[in-house]
């Protein structure tokens, strides 16, 4: 019994680790150490419950030569970089207005403008596309009110693609705004005062105190909402399907086609595999120039 | 030991009792998978009769239209708890040959209590046909579908009767031609990515001009002058008539049949399940009382005669190979599928595919879309029956919608399409 009870408490904190280290085994690795066998074979739904035959990494090269995927593939960049700045740029104006208001006001406003981030990705994208409709939607009565006449918001390229940012942009907002916020009341307040006494005007400071000061966060913020938005999935596929044609049709959308409509299982695993090879690669790429940064700022 | 550790040890002891009693299975419990509609609408109504007479409890699951075939695959590959599946003939073949059902003809051969659910020869032969693979049955039909037109009576009396009527009487309809038009748009195609109902619309047109996707030899021949010419026309009723929306590329099954309940159209073609609701003065006020039904146009041809080929399909009930109730899963699906059941099934609102029920004169009076049905199921057509024509659908819808949605030209998008099917097929086996 005291041997018993020496060994719990010796090992107690790495015992209450193991259900995490399970959750991580199940959840992350095996999925993505059987993902990477899956690529490996030609599994299809036909031969996928007896032994689906080994053939290396010709489903990679087939999935690169595709027409398909280079759409997809650009598809996602360009998604990922268009929503990523916008959201950046309006989270970071938002931060400042609301940390520039009054006391009374911020508090107010701070939960209301968090709303969108509470919804899930499918019902935000469900509640666009009855605003987007183009018979019964509010934002064509807008137009056609306005005698701008009623547009197809999802059934053209451009028009669905900027369809799907907007809903994106209106969504992921509130979470940039709220990390800059975060950053903007953790800045030290005596270099803002000695520039107000050298007479620094409001855009002066801005572009040389608040905007250096805010590097940090506006870096983390970027970088979330990049890899975020280049998996993006839920709202692609409610607003648009992909369409019209292929216009919309991300990474993750072209992998679940070709996975569970076409029900080519290998070939779908190597697309998540370069998927997350891409997102590896931008995660280090940011963080490369996010430490020369602070290796010069240092200096 | 502490406090805290106990706890913790009773935490996890707990919790595996009670994840135990999840994973128990009820003997005396059969659960479906079914699909949200009319078809699935009517197998609930059945469902309190059978609870009574076989003492089992019917559970079921119901999935929405979209992701519904991925979900289900998804359970069968994974051995979920399913005893009974409702499924599409698209899916037959590749599920047979996937080995995700059980066959049914040693359940079949056996002699059944009730000779009236039993008799087979009472199903559409060509329905029944699509839930077999290679001689043997998968599956039990509940529906047959094909596809009629509906078109308001109070704006256009008499139904367009060949393709070739269709942009000039759509732009009567059309606001942009006729302003005092009540409808915005005469008529409405879908074209949304992903569905595959654009896929059924084109084949229509394709196989009324004369049109085939595949030779005798299995080659892909839709890229040829016809099959150029049938997605020309569809093309054409959006981009150069305008007579259908102008989100058509966005527009799927629910959009459509909103449209039309909502008079934003004046006629259209789908599946003839869609009548119940068009004629249910609840769900559809607008256009109940003045509901016309038809066949869907076809092409002139010198004769006088007007060929029309609609696309036909069926659905039916399997059992997943995973179930370990096949016996009792079997009795359930003959019962649902049998002459009694399948009655009020269609009272229920489905479509059975029962010969003597859709000819029976008694229940033209409760559905009257019915005559035009078993009329339409004389010339449709089904896809063909094998098991690539999931991927195969997936090639042809997407040139479908690169053409609708993106204006990528006609011929170059079937050719492409051809390619790939050529590859698949090659791959398949079908030829060197």
């Amino acid at each position: 019994m005291k041997a018993k009870t020496k060994f719990f408490d010796r090992h107690f904190l790495a015992l209450l680790l193991v259900p995490t280290a399970c959750i991580i085994l199940l959840g992350i690795v095996f999925p993505l150490l059987y993902s990477l066998g899956l690529s490996l074979t030609n599994a299809t739904l036909l031969n996928f419950l007896d032994d689906p035959g080994f053939i290396g990494i010709e489903n990679f090269f087939t999935v690169i030569g595709d027409s398909q995927f280079a759409n997809a593939f650009m598809k996602s960049v360009t998604f990922s970089l268009l929503s990523t700045g916008l959201e950046v740029i309006f989270g970071f104006m938002l931060a400042l207005f609301v940390y520039s208001s009054i006391m009374n006001g911020r508090f107010f406003l701070i939960p209301c403008l968090l709303a969108p981030l509470m919804l899930t990705p499918a019902v935000v994208a469900l509640m666009w596309k009855v605003m987007l409709d183009y018979q019964f939607g509010v934002l064509n009565y807008i137009t056609e009110s306005l005698g701008l006449g009623a547009h197809a918001w999802l059934g053209t390229n451009v028009l669905a693609f900027a369809s799907i940012v907007a809903a994106d942009v209106w969504q992921q907002v509130p979470f940039v705004f709220l990390i800059i916020l975060a950053g903007l009341e953790s800045m030290p307040m005596q270099p803002f005062e000695a520039a107000r006494v050298d007479g620094a005007n409001s855009w002066q400071t801005l572009r040389y105190l608040t905007i250096p000061f805010l590097r940090g966060p506006i870096f983390v913020a970027f970088l979330f909402r990049l890899i975020d938005s280049f998996k993006i999935f839920d709202k692609v596929s409610v607003l648009t399907g992909g369409g019209p044609g292929a216009a919309t049709e991300t990474l993750n959308l072209y992998m679940f086609r070709i996975g569970f409509q076409t029900f080519d299982f290998g070939k779908a695993a190597a697309i998540g595999q370069i998927i997350i090879f891409v997102i590896m690669a931008l995660t280090w790429f940011v963080f490369r120039v996010m430490d020369s940064e602070n290796a010069v700022e240092a200096d | 030991m502490t406090i805290v550790k106990k706890s913790l040890l009773c935490l996890v002891a707990l919790t595996s009792l009670s994840l135990s009693g999840t994973f128990a299975q009820n003997k005396k419990e059969l659960i479906i998978m079914t699909r949200v509609g009319p078809e699935n609408d009517a197998i609930k109504a059945l469902i309190p009769e059978y609870e009574q007479i076989s003492g089992m409890k019917i559970k079921v699951d119901e999935t929405g239209k979209e992701g519904f075939q991925q979900r289900q695959t998804t359970r069968l590959m994974a051995g979920d708890n399913l005893d009974v599946v409702m499924y599409m003939s698209d899916f037959g073949p590749l599920f047979a040959a996937s080995k995700l059902l059980t066959p049914l003809n040693k359940y079949t051969a056996k002699p059944a209590a009730n000779k009236s659910d039993a008799d087979m020869a009472d199903f559409y032969p060509a329905t029944l046909n699509a839930f077999k693979y290679k001689n043997e049955l998968y599956g039990l039909p509940t529906d047959v579908s094909t596809w009629l037109l509906y078109y308001n009576k109070k704006m256009i009396p008499n139904p367009p009767t060949t393709y070739a009527e269709i942009p000039e009487l759509a732009k009567k309809w059309t606001k942009r031609y006729n302003a005092s038009s009540p409808t915005s748009f005469g008529t409405q195609e879908q074209s949304k990515s992903g569905s595959e109902s654009p896929v059924n619309e084109w084949l229509a047109v394709l196989w009324a001009m004369g049109g085939e996707l595949f030779d005798a030899k299995n080659k892909p021949i839709f890229n040829n002058e016809i099959g150029i010419k049938s997605l020309t026309y569809k093309l054409d009723l959006f981009s150069k008539d305008h007579v259908v929306p102008d989100d058509t590329p966005a527009m799927d099954a629910a959009a459509v049949i909103e449209g039309f309940r909502q008079e934003n159209v004046a006629f259209y073609a789908h599946w003839n399940s869609n009548a119940v609701i068009f004629a249910d003065p609840k769900a559809s006020p607008k256009v109940a009382g003045t509901l016309g039904v038809a066949l869907i146009p076809g092409v002139a041809q010198k004769d006088g005669s007007i060929k029309r080929v609609p696309v036909t399909h069926g659905w039916a009930v399997g059992i997943p190979s995973s179930s370990k109730k096949k016996d009792d899963a079997f009795k359930f699906i003959q019962w649902l599928t049998g002459k009694h059941a399948g009655q009020k099934y269609l009272a229920a609102g489905g479509t059975p595919a029962r010969i003597s029920i859709l000819q029976n004169p008694d229940n033209l009076k409760i559905r009257p879309e019915l005559g035009l049905v078993g009329q339409s199921l004389n010339f449709a057509r089904p896809k063909p029956a094998i098991k690539e024509w999931p991927q195969i659908s997936d090639i042809l819808q997407q040139a479908h919608a690169s053409v609708i949605g993106e204006g990528k030209p006609v011929k170059a998008s079937l050719d492409e399409a051809a390619a790939r099917i050529n590859d698949l097929m090659k791959k398949a086996g079908y030829y060197k």
